[in-house]
This record gives C-alpha cells, sequence and structure tokens, in this order.
C-alpha cells in the first residue's frame, strides 16, 4: 500500500525536475547569448574605432594649418566610425561618436609623432538579462593611432632630354600635385635638380607648398620648381647625395625619411677627385695642366697633395665639405661607347644656393686648355684612372652586389683602359648612382634609413632608365604594377637585381611617357601616406 | 501482488517521462549550441577580417603566399584553404575547397574633373570622374562561396589589373570603377553625409576586407548558413 503511495507520488517528478530545472537553464543560456552578443558588439566597436582612428591620422595631411588638419583629423574619424558601425549595428543604441571624442596631439615621448585617440561608446541590447532590469550595458572602446611627420627631398632630373615631349613642364606640374597631398606646416619637402649639375633649391621646409610653388587652387602657384629648366647631361649620383645631405641635416629620425627620384636616362655624370689620398697619387698623369704651382706633369707638377689645383674652393655641399684636390664633374655620353669629355667644375654657392658649375675654359686655368662648356673634346688621356668613389663616398666599383661590373687595378682604381674606352667610367657612373641610394637606404643617423622611391621616365631618352636599376635604387622586390602589359618582372627574376630585405622597401614606377608622370606622382605619395601612419 | 501492479502500471513511465523532458531540453540544446558556435564563429570572423585590413593597412601584401597563409593561420578552424603554393604574387588564387573566401580591396573616392586626380590624366580622359575605383583586387580562399552578399564592392571591370591586383589605371579605365550596386552602395555609405559624416575628398583611399565563412558544422535552420565580416581602414 505504501509502495502504491510512494509510486503515486513520484508520478510526473521528472518533468517537475525538468521544468523547475529550466527556471535556472534558460536564464543561464539566455545570459551566455547576451554575454556573446555584448562581446561580438564589443569587437566591433573595437574595431570600428581602430579603423577611425588609423583613418584620422591619415587625414592628417588635409589642411594648411595644424588646426585645420586636427579638424580632417577628426571629421574624418566619424566618417570612418559610421561606415564600420552604423547606427543601431547588432540593435546597438545610444553610441557617441562625434569630434569631442576624437584627440589630436603631439606625441609626448616621439618627436614628429602626432597621436589621435578616440574613445567611442554604445549601448549593447540584452535580450534577457532586460528581464532582471538591466535593459542594455554601455559597452566603451578606446582606439588611437599615430602618424610620422614626413620629410622628403625632390630630385628632379633637368637633363636636357626631359626638355623632349614637354616632359619638363610636365615633371613640374606632376611634382608640385605631389606636394599638394602632404601636410603643410607639418611635413617637410625639398628640392634638388640635377643635369651636369646639382642645384639646391630648398632644404626640406614647413613651408613647402609656398616654397615650392603650389598653392592648392590646382598647382597654380609659383615657386622654385618653376625656375627648373631643362638641358644638360645626367649627374644623377650627386643629385641623390645632396639630397641624402640636406635630410641628415634635417636631422628628424623620428620623420619619415625619403627621397623622391625622377629621371628620364642613364646616369652619366659623377663628381670625382683625382687625388688619391690613400696612396698619395695623382690622377692626373699626363695632362698639359699646371698644377697649384704653375708646372705640368712633364715638368714634375701634380705629385702632391698641395699641388693638386683646387677647383672646388672648398666649397661645402650642404655641410658636406668636398676633399681638396682635383674635383671635377666628370661625364661620357650614353651609352658610353662614344664620345666623352670631362669638365673641371668649380663648385661655388655664387648668389644663389644653387650648387652651380663654373666651367673653366683654356683662358682661365692656366695651360689646361679644358674645353668651354658644350665642348665635347677628348681629354682621357690626361687621366691614368678613375677614383675607387665619387667625392661623396659613394663607390664606383661596389665590393657586392654591384650593379654592372667594371675593371679595377690594384688599388681600387677604376680603370682607363685607353683613350675613349668610356664604358668603364659609364659603367662606373652606374654603380656609383645604385650605390648613393644604398648608402642612404643604409643611413645610420636615420635610423632605419631613406625609404627610396624612383620614377623612370620613358618616351624622352634614346637611352631610358634601367629598370633594373631603379628597382634595385628603390629597394623594390615587386614587378610592374602601373603599366599593361607589365614592362618588367619582379627583382627575383631579373638578372642583377638585388634587394634588402634589412633596409627599407620603396617603390619604382615607370611612366611610359610624360602624360602619365602626374600618375605616377600620385600613387607614389598614396603610399608615402599609407606608410606614415 | 498490488506491488506487481503498480510496476506494471508505472512500466514505460520513465521512458514517457524522458521523451517529454526531450522533447523541451533538445531543442534547447541544440539551440543553444547552434546559437553558441554562430557567435563563436561570427566573433571569430570579424576578428579575422579586423586583423586582416590592419595588416593590409599597414603594407602586408596579400599577393604572395606567405601572406595568404599568414591569413590562413589567422582564420584557424574556420577552414579558410587557399589555392596552390606560388612564388612572386597572383591576384587570385582561389579554390573550390575549404569554408572561407577573403576579398581584399583598395578603393579611392575619384573627384570632379578639376581634382588632382582628373587633373593629373587630364581631364578629358578622366572617366572615372565622382566614383569609387578599385586601387586594387585580391581575392583568395574558395571561390565556390563568393556572391553577392559578401563580395558588395563586386568585381573589377578591369583585365588591365597585375598579379599583385593593382589596377594599371584606375583614373581612366571604366572598368576600374565599382559597378553598380557596389558604387551606389560606397556612394551612399560614404558621400551621402548621414550620420554628422562628410564627403570623403579625391584621392581618399579606403582599404577593405571582406571575409565570408561557411559554417563547418550545420544544425539545420537553427544556424545561419555562414558568417559574414567587412571593414573598412
Amino acid at each position: 500500500m505504501a509502495t502504491q503511495r510512494r509510486a503515486r507520488n513520484q508520478k510526473g517528478v521528472s518533468l517537475f525536475v525538468a521544468a523547475l530545472s529550466l527556471l535556472f537553464i534558460i536564464p543561464m543560456s539566455g545570459l551566455m547569448i547576451d554575454a556573446a552578443v555584448l562581446y561580438v558588439v564589443k569587437a566591433r566597436l573595437q574595431a570600428a574605432v581602430d579603423g577611425a582612428a588609423l583613418a584620422a591620422a591619415r587625414a592628417l595631411v588635409l589642411g594648411q594649418t595644424t588646426s585645420a588638419q586636427a579638424s580632417s583629423a577628426q571629421q574624418n574619424a566619424i566618417n570612418w566610425f559610421y561606415a564600420n558601425f552604423p547606427p543601431g549595428d547588432w540593435g546597438t543604441s545610444g553610441t557617441v561618436m562625434n569630434t569631442a571624442s576624437v584627440t589630436v596631439q603631439d606625441d609626448p615621448n616621439v618627436p614628429q609623432m602626432r597621436d589621435v585617440n578616440i574613445t567611442a561608446s554604445t549601448n549593447a541590447p540584452t535580450y534577457f538579462m532586460k528581464w532582471f532590469n538591466y535593459g542594455f550595458v554601455n559597452v566603451v572602446a578606446t582606439g588611437n593611432a599615430s602618424r610620422r611627420d614626413v620629410v622628403v627631398m625632390l630630385v628632379l632630373d633637368r637633363s636636357g632630354s626631359m626638355s623632349n615631349a614637354h616632359a619638363c613642364g610636365t615633371m613640374i606640374s606632376a611634382a608640385k600635385l605631389f606636394t599638394g597631398q602632404f601636410a603643410e606646416g607639418r611635413d617637410r619637402i625639398g628640392l634638388v635638380s640635377f643635369s651636369d649639375n646639382v642645384y639646391l633649391h630648398s632644404a626640406p621646409s614647413t613651408t613647402f607648398q609656398t616654397t615650392l610653388g603650389y598653392t592648392n587652387t590646382s598647382g597654380s602657384g609659383s615657386g622654385a620648381l618653376d625656375n627648373i629648366s631643362c638641358a644638360g647631361d645626367t649627374m644623377t649620383a650627386t643629385g641623390i647625395s645632396v639630397a641624402y645631405n640636406e635630410l641628415v641635416k634635417t636631422g628628424l629620425p623620428g620623420a619619415l625619411n625619403i627621397i623622391l627620384l625622377e629621371t628620364d636616362g642613364l646616369p652619366n655624370t659623377l663628381t670625382l677627385n683625382f687625388w688619391d689620398s690613400a696612396n698619395s697619387l695623382p690622377g692626373v698623369t699626363s695632362s698639359t695642366c699646371q698644377d697649384q704651382s704653375g708646372r705640368t706633369v712633364s715638368s714634375g707638377g701634380w705629385g702632391s697633395s698641395s699641388a693638386q689645383r683646387q677647383w672646388t674652393n672648398g666649397y661645402s655641399v650642404s655641410g658636406t665639405t668636398l676633399p681638396a684636390g682635383s674635383t671635377v664633374a666628370l661625364l661620357t655620353t650614353d651609352p658610353g661607347s662614344s664620345t666623352g669629355f670631362f669638365t673641371p667644375s668649380d663648385y661655388q654657392s655664387g648668389g644663389t644656393s644653387d650648387f652651380a658649375t663654373k666651367y673653366i675654359s683654356g683662358t682661365s686655368t692656366p695651360g689646361c686648355g679644358f674645353p668651354s662648356a658644350g665642348s665635347t673634346t677628348p681629354r682621357l688621356s690626361s687621366l691614368s684612372w678613375f677614383p675607387a668613389t665619387d667625392v661623396f663616398g659613394n663607390a664606383l666599383a661596389p665590393a657586392s652586389n654591384r650593379f654592372v661590373n667594371v675593371t679595377t687595378d690594384s688599388k681600387g682604381h677604376i680603370t682607363n683602359p685607353s683613350s675613349g674606352a668610356w664604358t668603364n667610367f659609364h659603367n662606373a657612373a652606374l654603380n656609383a648612382t645604385d650605390n648613393a641610394a644604398y648608402n642612404a637606404r643604409a643611413s645610420t643617423v636615420l635610423p632605419p634609413g631613406i625609404l627610396f622611391y624612383t620614377i623612370g621616365l620613358g618616351g624622352t631618352s634614346s637611352n631610358p632608365p634601367d629598370y633594373v636599376l631603379m628597382q634595385r635604387m628603390a629597394n623594390d622586390p615587386n614587378g610592374d604594377n602601373f603599366n599593361t602589359p607589365a614592362l618588367y618582372s619582379a627583382c627575383a627574376q631579373e638578372a642583377n637585381c638585388v634587394t634588402y630585405p634589412s633596409q627599407p622597401q620603396g617603390m619604382f614606377i615607370f611612366s611610359s611617357d610624360p602624360s602619365d608622370l602626374s600618375a605616377a606622382f600620385l600613387r607614389i605619395s598614396s603610399q608615402i601616406l599609407r606608410l606614415s601612419k | 501482488m498490488g506491488t506487481h501492479r503498480v510496476q506494471r502500471r508505472q512500466s514505460g513511465q520513465e521512458l514517457i517521462e524522458f521523451g517529454l523532458v526531450l522533447v523541451l531540453f533538445v531543442p534547447l540544446l541544440i539551440g543553444a549550441v547552434a546559437t553558441g558556435m554562430g557567435m563563436i564563429q561570427s566573433i571569430q570572423t570579424n576578428s579575422v577580417s579586423r586583423d586582416l585590413d590592419d595588416m593590409y593597412i599597414h603594407g602586408a601584401d596579400f599577393s604572395t603566399y606567405a601572406m595568404q597563409q599568414m591569413a590562413q593561420r589567422l582564420a584557424q578552424g574556420l577552414n579558410l584553404q587557399i589555392g596552390s603554393t606560388f612564388t612572386g604574387n597572383r591576384q587570385t588564387n582561389t579554390g573550390n575547397s575549404g569554408n572561407g573566401i577573403v576579398l581584399v580591396s583598395q578603393i579611392m573616392w575619384v573627384g570632379g574633373t578639376t581634382s588632382p586626380n582628373c587633373q593629373a590624366v587630364g581631364a578629358a580622359n578622366c572617366t572615372n570622374a565622382n566614383s569609387f575605383v578599385f586601387m586594387q583586387r585580391i581575392e583568395f580562399g574558395n571561390a565556390t562561396l563568393k556572391t553577392t552578399g559578401n563580395n558588395t564592392l563586386g568585381d573589377p571591370g578591369t583585365t588591365a589589373i597585375s598579379a599583385q591586383g593593382v589596377v594599371f589605371n584606375p583614373i581612366t579605365d571604366s572598368g576600374a570603377k565599382l559597378s553598380n550596386p557596389g558604387q551606389t552602395n560606397m556612394q551612399t555609405l560614404w558621400q551621402s553625409g548621414e550620420n554628422g559624416t562628410t564627403a570623403l575628398v579625391d584621392g581618399q583611399v579606403v582599404y577593405v576586407v571582406e571575409v565570408y565563412f561557411r559554417n563547418g558544422l550545420s544544425f539545420g535552420s537553427f544556424s545561419p548558413s555562414g558568417t559574414y565580416a567587412r571593414y573598412f581602414f
């Protein structure tokens, strides 16, 4: 009887227990779902804030003053935030993200760095917790991003071939467009142009848009860029070294230091010193030129350092005093197998900041009979060798990974096989230019090195820039992403192409003709701005 | 004797009660598991999209196998299968296996004919004035999963695109322009000035990563077929 009662009492107990347990299980499940929703909302809010911070940092280039740039950053942060986190996303409400949520300030610890800090919040919905009087949960996310100031030296080719197909004017317009992409008052841009001379138009300056000629009104302003006129040869290595010196003098290691080289031809001119101080040897061995004491080679002249004619006058090139000696700008016609000449150069600052050349004629330099400007009289027989480096220390025959082969003697000089054999020198000019870029990228003064960008221009010269040389200089491992069909392959697939993973990776763009030059400049500016954050 | 009768009446009662309990608990259990897994996958998908976009804007080149492998590692557990091993660059590296597809895009707003980008090519040649254009597009993963729902920008119409996915002539090539509905969607999102936003100016670039992962374990109508995430950096 008792058993029957017990059995009756137990009838439906399982259901009762199950129903009772649901009172706990359902809220717990709900709590888990609410927690998961909160987690998703938090993750999405955080991502939106991160995206907004990065966009704000990029937008710090928009505006002519630092306050206008800060306003641009704030507004763009809002733009990006709501693109990623629209109102009502995942059932949220009360989202707070406005200009007051975004602060822009100089980094207190890192010079040449601006920080963007963002705090945004939203109310995440609850689906089960609201039964316990928690209608929503406030979620907060903070994010920050930084933008390094940019210091750019433009190194522009003003050689004679640039005057073909209106390339000179197109280059000036394109360079103006380029400067318009950067933050006036904050970034710095300077300008060097080169032919068979190098012109320092402007050291890196925060007023670059005014100085160089961009006014943010379609580039109609006038400035140093407009002073470029194109004629002469291609002293690329010297242009790079002068630009590098300007970056060193500016001395902002916290900034993104950049050289942007534009050229339409092969380097064919170097600035060399024909006194070998390491071996106390003169390079001028058979010239009829008189040395500093008025003696020719045949009468025992040119045999000591002090006897060398001081063609440089000790001119200080951008803070680097050229070594005393018989420094000349030596050039050869492309591609190095035809007539060449050397022109002794007297680097004097004169009344301008230009790295001016004063050609020495036979009348002004005793006994030399050097050709005046424009002459192509060979003078190769006056020299027994070319030095191992140019006056800036760029190697004409680097010990490793040299771009092209050159012959050297036991003292490391570049040999001068015979009169008229200019190919060796021409190759040495290519190597020195490659090495100038290498030295800039490997800079320990401005760690982690200079970012190097190169723009090659076709359609103006019968000896256009060498793709591989330009890839090497930019340290760009990629193939052509600008022309269709592609004009060159990835560096790894090109003979003699070498890149250095430990050095900053830049970009090479080849503009097939002047009409693409502006697009090439803008492509580079876009890449720089991507990296500057 | 009475005990025997009771036992006979009760025989199978537990089974019936257990069955009734199952009717309540099994859907609850499946629903909880499906919802939980869906949430986890959603969080993972968002995380993958965000992380890839962060890497992308900082210069990661997803046209290389090494970076695609990196994406694969980030998507661990989601079964992202990239195509075959390769050296160099590939704009698309897709197959038809795995549960994920990744679309990496760089789009830019091109202003009017007087904007710097149009000036750079000449106003008369500025085919894509006042439009969003593809600057770069890279795809990897399972191509069969790509739909209009998870490829909101559409595909570049141009064939003038490099192995790195870089569009050669984004300003002048009409095929570089985002087609509809992607163009309309992006203009509504970025240029309409909603929610206190302002229109982008010429040359502003948006880095977009879209990812879609099919659910590896399906619970039928209890769970969605997959999760999608898109971020603009």
